[in-house]
């Protein structure tokens, strides 16, 4: 084959030139070195060895992808690609019976810090400080500790301040997310609506007692990236659910009118503390449950105080006179007494075994209305007396003394109500009128539910219902019609409650002035109360109110608490569009008035 | 030669069924992409919807009705302002205010 001179040259024929270059010319396959005689072992014992090590890697391959253990491996691998996530799933909201937000849920940041990778200087972490709304020196006492690998700076920060904290690009400091429970009403509902922990666990209130309802199941999912950090498979191992959101049956402008009649009227009286219940007659539910002290809830700092307390659910007092119409209500069923019926008061004291119970003003010959109107103990006692204990006792058992509201509420009181066959004779007389018993203010409204509908009852409600429970009967209708007949006498100017009545509606309720009793004893502290219902011909709102120790100088019922309950009242009737039942007798005269504004407006062209 | 013919026929049908393989995985994790975009969106809107129902409920807070109420020099109803006209023959009773 002869092939070109340049093609020759490449084939390194020319190597051969050192050679000689005399132009004699080795052939390639001419090459001494292919001469040499090899073994024919050689060549077979390399292919065997070639051979054996590709088995033995494919062996290895096989173990390593199905025999023996090969979770390390699939761990290894999983953490180059799979990341288990949580999903957070959003807490139920907390709204009114108009479905105005009371408490919810709003997505914030955890700030935490990694103090030995923390090396800020000075002024970042003043900066830092700053933003955390913390004195630098806490600041630097929590990064104090380098031992410790992790610590919370701060647990609910609002995002947008996350952001600018996440724009100091500090090492060290981190952010997760986190939830923060907003309560838009602030201290106006505070005691009803309760608080969460920073883990969006309830700790107070309806937050903790239908935090069950409430809670929020956190999810989490395996998920597979791309080489883009994309998640592009899932696997749920946990699916989030969201928490139900709970309506309750408080009206927020009803709450808030009761609010503030409580706190002007606490403050006005420099009372200790104070509290107002509105229901609703017809089917239970609390319009408004308010108390002063109060706090805002969506401030963590000065928790734990005095304030807290729901008062009107958890603290009992003796009410004094708001139960007398309870005896005259248990004397009316068995028949004792009829509501015309006339007692001797005079002269305006009785001796029961070795007390002698007074009254306020000796009042003489008194009607059962009249006795209950002018509120006279004597007169109470001498209907009570007349009564087996037990008739007494089944009365204030019925209207729910001695239990605790069942409102599903942490904490409510079930008060004092002794059993009848323990009671001495004093005691029954002193019961009768509202002392040795004690009550918690809910108790007291639940109770007024039984004069204002028609001797029945029904089981109190926080969270708003679909449709009015039924009935219990603890009366009959006629006693509770008689009571409400006295009621309406007690709250006009006969009575001792005349300022309990309002424009437009006819009221009907009850002072109680009790003083209270520290270490056995009573003292000269008092709480005034009072409870009571309107529109009187067709009660829609019962409304309860408790001051505590007031001190400013008066402090029976008739001035400190049936003004507020004539707040209240007037107030819930017009939220509620209540048609008023007693129109001012002077009403064709304002007519006339209006008829004359209205022609002289448009004489003025309005 | 028939036998042939079928061997080339299933390497087709075996080549086309992979691409779709390949396309149909690489669909799903488009999709998934999408997904996972809306939901975030999704939980995103959430969350700002229950912010704006926060931000209303504070804005309609009764207290601050009435303290808006106040700067503009309204006041609350007073029984001697309010005009009570008698029900007119249907029993409905209608209550109007004038100052």
């Amino acid at each position: 084959m002869k092939q070109p001179a340049g093609l020759r040259s490449v084939l390194g024929v020319r190597a051969a030139r050192p050679n000689g270059g005399r132009g004699e010319r080795i052939a390639f396959h001419a090459n001494p070195l292919l001469a040499v005689k090899v073994p024919a072992w050689r060549s077979r014992l390399l292919l065997l060895l070639l051979f054996t090590s590709f088995l033995a890697l494919a062996g290895r391959a096989l173990w390593l992808q199905g025999g023996g253990n090969t979770s390390f491996l699939q761990r290894q691998g999983e953490a180059r690609f799979v990341r288990t996530l949580d999903v957070p799933a959003t807490r139920g909201r907390m709204t009114d019976r108009n479905g105005v937000v009371l408490a919810a849920s709003l997505p914030a940041k955890a700030i935490w810090a990694s103090p030995e990778d923390v090396d800020a200087t000075d002024a970042e972490l003043a900066r830092l400080a700053r933003l955390l709304e913390m004195p630098l020196a806490e600041l630097k006492r929590k990064l104090a500790d380098e031992d410790r690998r992790f610590v919370y700076l701060a647990r609910q920060v609002e995002p947008a301040v996350a952001a600018r904290i996440a724009d100091l690009k500090l090492t060290g400091i981190g952010q997760h997310r986190a939830f923060r429970r907003q309560y838009p009403e602030g201290a106006t509902v505070a005691h009803v609506v309760g608080f969460t922990g920073v883990d969006e666990k309830g700790q107070e209130g309806v937050e903790l007692a239908l935090d069950a309802e409430l809670a929020a199941t956190h999810g989490r999912r395996r998920a597979i990236k791309d080489n883009l950090h994309r998640y592009v498979e899932d696997d749920w191992l946990q699916l989030p659910v969201d928490g139900n959101d709970v309506a309750l049956s408080l009206d927020n402008r009803i709450q808030y009118l009761a609010y503030t009649a409580v706190r002007e009227a606490v403050q006005a009286n420099q009372a200790r503390a104070g509290a107002a219940i509105v229901l609703d007659v017809k089917s239970g539910e609390v319009l408004a449950l308010a108390n002063w002290p109060s706090f805002d809830p969506n401030e963590r700092n000065r928790r734990g105080s005095d304030a807290l307390r729901n008062r009107a659910l958890t603290d009992t007092f003796e009410p004094g006179s708001t139960l007398k119409p309870f005896s005259i209500a248990a004397a009316l069923e068995a028949g004792v007494v009829t509501p015309q019926q006339t007692f001797q008061t005079a002269p305006g004291s009785i001796r029961i075994v070795d007390r002698v119970i007074r009254d306020a003003h000796a009042h003489g010959l008194l009607t059962v209305e009249q006795i209950v109107a002018k509120s006279s103990n004597v007169g109470t006692v001498r209907i009570a007396m007349q009564l087996p204990a037990q008739k007494l006792w089944d009365v204030y058992a019925g209207a729910g003394f001695g239990q605790p509201v069942r409102v599903g509420f942490p904490g409510a009181a079930a008060g004092r109500l002794r059993p009848a066959r323990t009671w001495r004779e004093v005691e029954q007389a002193t019961i009768s009128y509202g002392y040795g018993v004690s009550v918690s203010l809910m108790q007291l409204a639940r109770a007024y539910l039984i004069f204002a509908r028609d001797g029945d009852t029904v089981p109190v409600s926080l969270t708003r219902l679909a449709e009015a429970p039924a009935g219990a009967q603890v009366v009959r209708p006629e006693t509770a019609r008689s009571i409400r007949h006295m009621l309406e006498m007690a709250a006009s100017e006969e009575g001792t409650a005349p300022q309990a009545r309002i424009a437009g509606y006819r009221v009907a309720g009850k002072t109680g002035t009790a003083r209270k009793v520290q270490d056995g004893r009573y003292v000269n502290e008092y709480v005034a109360s009072f409870a009571g219902f309107a529109p009187a011909s067709d009660p829609r709102i019962v409304v309860a109110v408790m001051i505590d120790e007031p001190g400013g100088g008066k402090y029976y019922a008739g001035d400190v608490a049936a003004p507020v309950f004539a707040r209240i009242a007037t107030a819930s009737l017009r939220t509620l569009q209540v048609a008023p039942d007693a129109l001012p007798a002077e009403h064709g005269q304002v007519l006339a008035q209006t008829e004359r504004m209205r022609s002289s407006a448009r004489r003025e062209g309005l | 030669m028939t036998g042939r013919a079928v061997i080339f026929l299933l390497l087709i049908v075996l080549v086309a069924s992979a691409f779709g393989l390949v396309t149909a995985q690489y669909r799903t994790r488009a999709l998934f992409i999408e997904l996972e975009r809306m939901q975030q969106r999704a939980a995103a809107l959430e969350a700002e919807g229950n912010r704006l129902r926060v931000e209303q409920a504070r804005s309609a807070q009764p207290a601050a009705v009435e303290a808006a109420a106040r700067r503009l020099g309204l006041k609350p109803i007073d029984a001697k302002e309010t005009v009570f006209l008698p029900a007119t023959g249907s029993g409905v009773s209608e209550r109007s205010t004038r100052q």
